[in-house]
């Protein structure tokens, strides 16, 4: 038997053990409302993600929706070293990240807030709030606040009071939930690094930022192309894995010193050490087929080329592909484009 | 070597054929201590296309007392009718040498038995001559040496009647055998000029053949009884002591009466059974045949323990041993004394000995004796088999995943060895699944091997000591070249690495009548290794010494006190290179941090136990542990205790409850700073052992010497059990230990086995389990079924002998699912890009009804040289589509079932060569 019809033979086994799996929503697939990040950045100054103590700060949820429904956002904001974390993946049970808090509607006013001693309730996509000028470094040192969140695109918000029935759901911690009829919603999480002078995070945390997408057919000439010039490809009527259709290659630049260098506490020496950031970058499109979800430096690979291989649907049409990345630190940036499949 | 009969001549049409003995033709059978005969041939032939008779069975004559001390040698010469039936008829002497050794060689000549005469295809009478040649061996005629070993006992029916005629045959390594008939009142008797392991076959007419391994030391004079049986089904009403290994016997450990044990069966065999009646009131014993025909274990006698009653059925490629409700890791498997790490290679594929190297294989579901400590589930306690003192044997076994091969000899006729190994080649077929998928690459095949030598010494008839080695080794590595969609930093190379490799003296003695030690003493090392990428490396090497002594006196007739000591030091050293996950922020980017932990657990425990038998039947083994913890450093006492009475031949009730500990982990103990989370500790050094108690209760009933029924109810109540604080908790303020004995549980349950041991053409077994398995974490939480609660379990087996080689097997089984959790949801991390899945109720949904129908087929050759034999397995043969998990996509928000095994088919060969 030849190695290729020991492959087939086995691939065939393997499917016939895997016979009864149905297709499930690649994580590069737009189907429905997700979200990509949150960008949180001083507001005096976009460029840095790490705000100061007692210093303005905005966020900004970055959503992708097929549907284009509109998203209502709440935002609870806490002190990191004021709570005991919520347990992820804990068994079920509604908390609420300590607070004790009314089961109330939230965000039908969009400009709605509410600051509390170490707590801050906020609404909007958009939201800006002042950073508590007071605070000290979590139990690892970090100085950082903890958002959680509700996106909720095409249903209102809800707040999960303490007087829900317990035991009900698993929220994470995240006090919200979101309702409505065709509503799609999701509770987030998110830690802001406070860019104090104390501890280990003594640098500001400046985002990455993509200042270019370039692409052309796979083998060739890579071309920047935007919003306004979209690359252009044909069709792909046979979809299968090994189909013989032209692919577009997609690679990502970013800006000088977007892998920022970094002091951070060794926690085996107790001193401290200089680290680079590592970057991820997710890719999402409504239609077609990428070859992964995600690119990332890895040890292995500490300067990755973030880049990616996109097989044109059948149909002809625009493409929406979204990239988004992030420095592990809260630093992100998002971008988007057109593809024209012909 | 079979006498050599031509045909002489034809007179009287069909009637009769005349026959004539040649006077130098012969062949030799060994017969008893003192005299061999020779078996004489026709002289002339007179057609090709008939034949003449030919002894079938040889019957050893009596050497008269008077001539052997005389030293005289003689020969007979007999005629006789040889009936178409194949009986002597009619037997006289031609050629006379003294009346005694006329009369007993026409005695032995008329129990003998023959193919009759055939003409022209049908069966006559014949009348032929025979003659029996009484010869003294050479050293015995010239010296007056004693019989190395004596053999002697009586064959008996299933009423306790003596079987006269029936006859004996017993053989050691590849040697003639010896034979010889039963006496009037059933008795026989061999001098034996060596020691060894002796396989003894009867055969009486009426009977069903029978079949016993002896093993007799020098100056050994061993008393056996063996009951045969009818091969007709026998009424409930009678006898049948020979299912019960504890009835009345004149010697127990040489009565090894097993009616159904067929000789083919035999040789070498790995049969699990009770020297003296066993300690603990439930133990399994399988017979060989049982064990390498399983329909889908591929012949491997571990994996044979999979369906016993008591065992859940392991979740798809684990090779988890869960007993009776228990976490695996509260099972101990054992070899000979010394603990393993593991019991079943890679994914559950074969197990780390192979079935050649196995002596026995005693599994104890609960309440087991005090001389096994540290667990409180079950023991698996496997025994290496002790090399045949004659001869070579080699024994080569091939199939899909693995190939092996086994040696076994004498160096020195009291000292032997075997060997044995293993090696894999699933590495080729997995390279070429996953070569098929563009993001993995498969750097370092998965591949395992073991190995295990016995070196066996017998400087003594009452010392003997043993080597052995025995290891294994698997590993895997992945190199994933893309992250994946649930894990963005998820890429690197992926793999791990378990190993164990040992060394253990063995040293059995008697120190008086009545009174024997045994010492065992081993160390080496277990280790396991980790690879997660980028994320993880995990090392774990232990160098664990152990130290049993077992001191066993007889007091009086029923009254036996063992006691001994268990000694386990155990240095080990544990570094996790890890990225300490941190709320908020991407495993790629989060700090790495290397925790070290050196430790020495010193485990010392004494125990006594008695065995106590006030009168027939009634049987009870009182029996206490002492165990130290040294991480801990407690004292735990646990007292036992277990009784049987066996009330008549057909019922037996029995019984036990018992206190089990199990000292936690050596991370979970230890107090070595963890530099994940400053100002902690690894874990916690105050922990309290864990503890099980155990009650069962039970009967047996023998409905036939072939079938029986067992069936035993239980509890287990846990308490005390290591729970681990949430890993969120530990990045609190003030966080909690580690680790704390928070949890506790309850396991009840019922176990049947109805069983048909072997017979010439059929064993099977029907094992339902009905078990409930809960634990909770903290005292005032809800109670919540564990994995390993699966509330029914049935296996039903058997496999049918079709003949000429051929048998054909079946195993089904039908499982309740196992519990899983639901996820109710999932959580974004807006720094890491993933979603965290939030749990609904813990294990509160399970996987649909497992059944899965497995088949198989054997076909034998034997050959002079040895045999061949091959199998083919399909597994799950009507592809069943079995749940075994769920797959979510990487929001949670879809999931489909993962299904387990295909139709899957196994193949194997295994052949056998011996001189």
């Amino acid at each position: 038997m030849s190695r290729h019809a020991a492959r087939s033979s086995l691939a065939f086994a393997l499917a016939l053990a895997s016979a009864s799996c149905g297709t499930q929503t690649e994580v590069w697939q737009l189907t429905d409302f997700r979200i990509l990040g949150v960008r949180a950045s001083a507001s005096s100054e976009p460029a840095r993600n790490s705000p100061r103590r007692g210093e303005r700060t905005t966020l900004e949820l970055v959503t992708a929706d097929t549907r284009m429904r509109n998203v209502r956002v709440a935002w609870l904001i806490v002190d990191s070293a004021a709570f005991a974390l919520p347990g992820a993946s804990t068994d079920g049970g509604a908390s609420s990240g300590g607070l004790r808090l009314p089961s109330i509607d939230l965000c039908d006013v969009p400009e709605f807030s509410l600051d509390l001693p170490g707590v801050s309730l906020r609404c909007g996509e958009r939201s800006e709030f002042t950073v508590p000028s007071t605070g000290g470094p979590d139990s690892r040192g970090r100085e950082s606040l903890t958002v959680f969140g509700m996106a909720c695109a095409g249903g209102r918000i809800r707040v999960i009071g303490s007087n829900s029935e317990a035991g009900t759901t698993n929220t994470g911690g995240v006090p919200f939930e979101c309702r409505g009829e065709g509503s799609r919603g999701w509770p987030f999480q998110y830690t802001l690094l406070v860019g104090s002078t104390a501890g280990n995070t003594g640098n500001d945390n400046m985002h990455p930022r993509i200042t270019g997408l370039r692409a052309g057919p796979m083998g060739g000439a890579l071309a920047p192309v935007t919003m306004e010039s979209p690359p252009t490809i044909a069709a792909c009527a046979d979809q299968r894995r090994d189909t013989q259709c032209p692919r577009l290659r997609v690679e990502v630049d970013f800006n000088e010193g977007a892998r920022e260098r970094y002091p951070e506490l060794d926690p085996n020496t107790q001193m401290l050490v200089t680290r680079d950031e590592r970057i991820v970058t997710g890719f999402i499109v409504n239609r077609g087929k990428l070859s992964g979800g995600f690119r990332t430096d890895s040890n292995a690979e500490p300067i990755s080329v973030m880049g990616n291989d996109f097989l044109p649907p059948a149909e002809a049409g625009d493409v929406r592909l979204l990239v988004y990345t992030t420095d592990g630190r809260g630093g992100f940036d998002s971008r988007e484009i057109l593809v024209r499949v012909q | 070597m079979r006498p050599l009969l031509r045909l002489a001549s034809l007179s009287g049409g069909a009637a009769c054929i005349a026959l004539t003995l040649p006077a130098h033709a012969q062949g030799v059978f060994t017969a008893g201590t003192s005299s061999e005969a020779d078996a004489g041939v026709p002289a002339d032939a007179a057609s090709a296309q008939d034949s003449a008779p030919r002894v079938l069975r040889f019957a050893e004559a009596e050497y008269p007392e008077e001539e052997q001390r005389a030293g005289r040698e003689a020969a007979v010469t007999l005629e006789l009718t040889v009936t178409a039936e194949g009986r002597a008829q009619d037997v006289r002497v031609v050629e006379s040498a003294g009346a005694a050794f006329d009369r007993a060689a026409v005695e032995a000549v008329q129990r003998f038995e023959f193919t009759p005469a055939m003409q022209g295809g049908q069966r006559t009478a014949a009348t032929i001559r025979y003659r029996y040649r009484f010869r003294l061996r050479a050293q015995q005629s010239s010296t007056t040496r004693e019989p190395v070993a004596v053999l002697r006992g009586a064959v008996r029916d299933p009423r306790n009647q003596p079987v006269r005629g029936a006859t004996v045959r017993v053989r050691v390594g590849t040697r003639d055998p010896q034979s010889t008939t039963t006496g009037e009142d059933g008795s026989f008797r061999f001098a034996l000029d060596q020691a060894g392991a002796f396989e003894v076959d009867v055969e009486g007419e009426g009977f069903r053949p029978f079949h016993a391994r002896e093993r007799l030391y020098e100056r050994d004079d061993v008393r056996v009884t063996y009951r045969l049986v009818r091969p007709a089904p026998v009424s409930a009403a009678a006898p049948a002591a020979n299912a019960n290994p504890t009835a009345n016997r004149p010697r127990s450990n040489n009565d090894r009466n097993n009616p159904g044990r067929d000789p083919q069966d035999d040789g070498e065999g790995v049969v699990v059974r009770a020297a003296r009646p066993p300690r603990e009131v439930t133990r399994t014993t399988l017979e060989r045949r049982e064990i390498t025909r399983i329909p889908g274990t591929g012949g491997d006698a571990l994996r044979a323990l999979q369906n016993l009653p008591g065992l859940s059925r392991a979740p798809f490629l684990s090779g988890a041993l869960i007993v009776r409700g228990s976490a695996p890791a509260d099972t101990n498997v054992l070899v000979d004394g010394t603990a393993v790490p593991l019991l079943y290679h890679f994914g559950g594929l074969s197990s780390v000995i192979q079935t050649e190297m196995l002596d026995r294989i005693d599994f104890y579901p609960g309440n087991f004796s005090a001389r096994f400590g540290r667990a409180m589930g079950g023991v698996v306690d496997v025994g290496l088999r002790a090399p045949r003192d004659r001869g070579i044997r080699v024994v080569a076994n091939v199939s899909l995943i693995d190939a092996s091969i086994f040696v076994e000899g004498a160096i020195l006729p009291n000292l032997t060895f075997a060997v044995a190994g293993r090696r894999s080649y699933v590495d080729v077929v997995l390279n070429a699944v996953l070569g098929a998928f563009d993001t993995v690459n498969l750097t370092a095949a998965p591949v395992y091997y073991d190995y295990q030598g016995v070196l066996e010494w017998r400087p003594h008839p009452k010392h003997r000591i043993r080597f052995s080695l025995f290891g294994t080794d698997d590993r895997l590595e992945v190199l994933f070249r893309q992250p994946g969609d649930q894990a963005p930093s998820f890429a690197g190379n992926f793999g791990f690495a378990t190993r164990y490799h040992l060394a253990q003296l063995l040293w059995t003695h008697d120190i008086a009548p009545g009174t024997q030690g045994r010492l065992m003493l081993s160390g080496g090392l277990t280790g396991l290794g980790l690879n997660a990428g980028d994320f993880a490396k995990l090392d774990l090497a232990f160098y664990p010494t152990n130290l049993r002594y077992e001191l066993a006196h007889t007091f009086v007739p029923g009254a036996r006190l063992n006691v001994g000591m268990d000694i386990e030091w155990n240095p080990g050293f544990i570094r996790l290179d890890a990225v300490r996950p941190e709320v908020g922020r991407p495993l790629s980017s989060a700090p790495r941090v290397t925790t070290e932990f050196n430790g020495v657990a010193y485990l010392p425990a004494l125990y006594a136990e008695a065995e106590l038998t006030p009168h027939s039947g009634l049987r009870f083994v009182p029996g206490v542990r002492l165990d130290y913890v040294g991480p801990t450093r407690q004292w735990d006492l646990s007292p036992r205790g277990s009784a049987r009475w066996d009330i008549n031949r057909q019922w037996a009730i029995k019984g036990g409850v018992g206190m089990f500990t199990q000292g936690p982990s050596a991370q979970e103990a230890s107090n070595a700073p963890n530099n994940a989370f400053r100002g902690q500790t690894i874990g916690n050094p105050n922990l309290l052992t864990q503890r099980a108690t155990h009650y069962t209760l039970g009967f047996e009933h023998v409905f036939s010497p072939y079938i029986n029924l067992s069936v035993e109810g239980f509890v287990k109540v846990l308490d005390r059990l290591v729970v681990a604080a949430p890993t969120t908790s530990l990045l609190s303020q003030n966080p909690p230990p580690p680790f704390n004995n928070n949890g506790s549980g309850l396991v009840y349950g019922a176990e049947v086995l109805l069983r048909h041991k072997p017979s010439s053409r059929f064993f099977g077994w029907l094992a339902y389990t009905l078990l409930s398995s809960q634990r909770r974490d903290a005292p005032d939480a809800a109670l919540y079924p564990t994995q390993a609660d699966q509330t029914h379990i049935l296996t039903v087996l058997g496999s049918f002998r079709l003949g000429a080689g051929w048998e054909l097997g079946a195993r089904f089984r039908l499982v309740t699912g196992s519990p899983s959790t639901p996820v109710a949801g999932a959580l974004y991390d807006a720094n890491s890009f993933t979603y965290t899945q939030l749990n609904g109720q813990r294990n509160s949904t399970r996987n649909p009804y497992f059944h899965q129908l497995d088949v198989r087929v054997d076909k034998a050759f034997t050959f002079s040289w040895g045999s061949l034999s091959f199998f083919v397995e399909v597994l799950n043969a009507y592809y069943a589509q079995n749940q075994e998990g769920v797959q979510y996509n990487y929001n949670y928000t879809e999931s489909q079932p993962v299904m387990g095994l295909p139709i899957f088919p196994n193949l194997g060969f295994r052949g056998e060569w011996s001189r």
